[in-house]
């Protein structure tokens, strides 16, 4: 008898997929969370319907510069963007590596050819294979259910939207003397 | 039901096929517009090889085990890699054929 959790060989193996797709976006979003928080000064109120970042967060230094020809010293101050100083965290996966232990459960005739060429063919009927992630009775049989899961995450390229961001506070960094 | 080697390789091969495309396309719905317009396009992840392993019940008696290896060839289309059957048969069989070991591989498209 077929399992009630059976699903197409191919639905499964797509799974994982969709959940690294999911896994980056959260990634995205976190990096985005990060970005808001620690560059940006909230803003006091925004337009509604408006997404605004708010302020850009600076910081500031003063040191004392000495003049050309060698005479008397005047304090400066150096304000910049404190996100220039910031390692950005962009992660993205690379490469995955997914095992599974499942019970195949039915080998049946596809339902509809997939390829239209063999469908008008002679050949013999395609099959498709249904299987289930191993519990219960399943389970037993295969001894332990087993899913491994190998991932490689590195850091990835800076997205446009972040490259044009770094560009305009690279223009925000000021020299001032009083 | 009764499968042939070819029909076990054709239906890895359209698993992967359908796996992968599947996976653009729900890749893209569960991808959030705002980070899309925030310049961050959807990741598309592509499986470039599968190795099943399944065992088998041959119909002239004994058990076998085949691994299938699979490999994406194109976006559309995909090559077996590699095909291993390991057959046991029973002591009685006249054939004494227990551990054969077939290989055959590299057959693109």
């Amino acid at each position: 008898m077929a399992d009630t959790s059976e699903i197409l060989l191919h639905q499964l193996l797509a799974a994982p997929l969709a959940a690294l797709v999911r896994a980056e976006a959260m990634s995205a979003l976190s990096f985005l969370d990060f970005i808001t928080k620690v560059g940006f000064v909230p803003p006091s109120g925004s337009p509604a319907g408006e997404a605004s970042l708010g302020t850009l967060r600076m910081i500031s230094f003063k040191y004392q510069r000495q003049q050309a020809n060698g005479g008397q010293t005047i304090p400066m101050t150096l304000e910049l963007p404190l996100l220039s100083l910031i390692p950005l965290p962009v992660l993205n996966i690379k490469d995955s590596q997914v095992t599974f232990g499942v019970a195949m459960t039915n080998i049946r005739q596809a339902a509809t050819p997939i390829q239209s060429a063999q469908a008008k063919s002679a050949a013999l009927p395609e099959i498709e294979m249904t299987v289930a992630l191993p519990h219960g009775s399943v389970a037993q049989a295969l001894q332990t259910p087993v899913m491994q899961v190998q991932m490689t995450v590195a850091r990835g390229d800076f997205p446009s939207g972040i490259i044009n961001l770094l560009q305009v506070i690279n223009t925000h960094t000021k020299l001032s003397s009083p | 039901m009764i499968v042939t080697l070819s029909q076990m390789a054709h239906a890895a091969k359209e698993a992967l096929r359908q796996a992968n495309l599947a996976a653009t396309t729900i890749g893209q719905q569960a991808w959030p517009d705002s980070l899309t317009q925030l310049g961050y396009p959807p990741p598309v992840f592509t499986i470039r090889r599968l190795c099943l392993s399944v065992p088998c019940v041959l119909q002239a008696g004994g058990a076998a085990r085949l691994a299938l290896t699979a490999d994406e060839a194109a976006s559309d289309s995909c090559s077996i890699h590699s095909v291993v059957v390991q057959v046991s048969l029973p002591a009685d069989n006249e054939m004494n054929m227990a551990g054969s070991r077939a290989d055959a591989s590299d057959q693109k498209p």
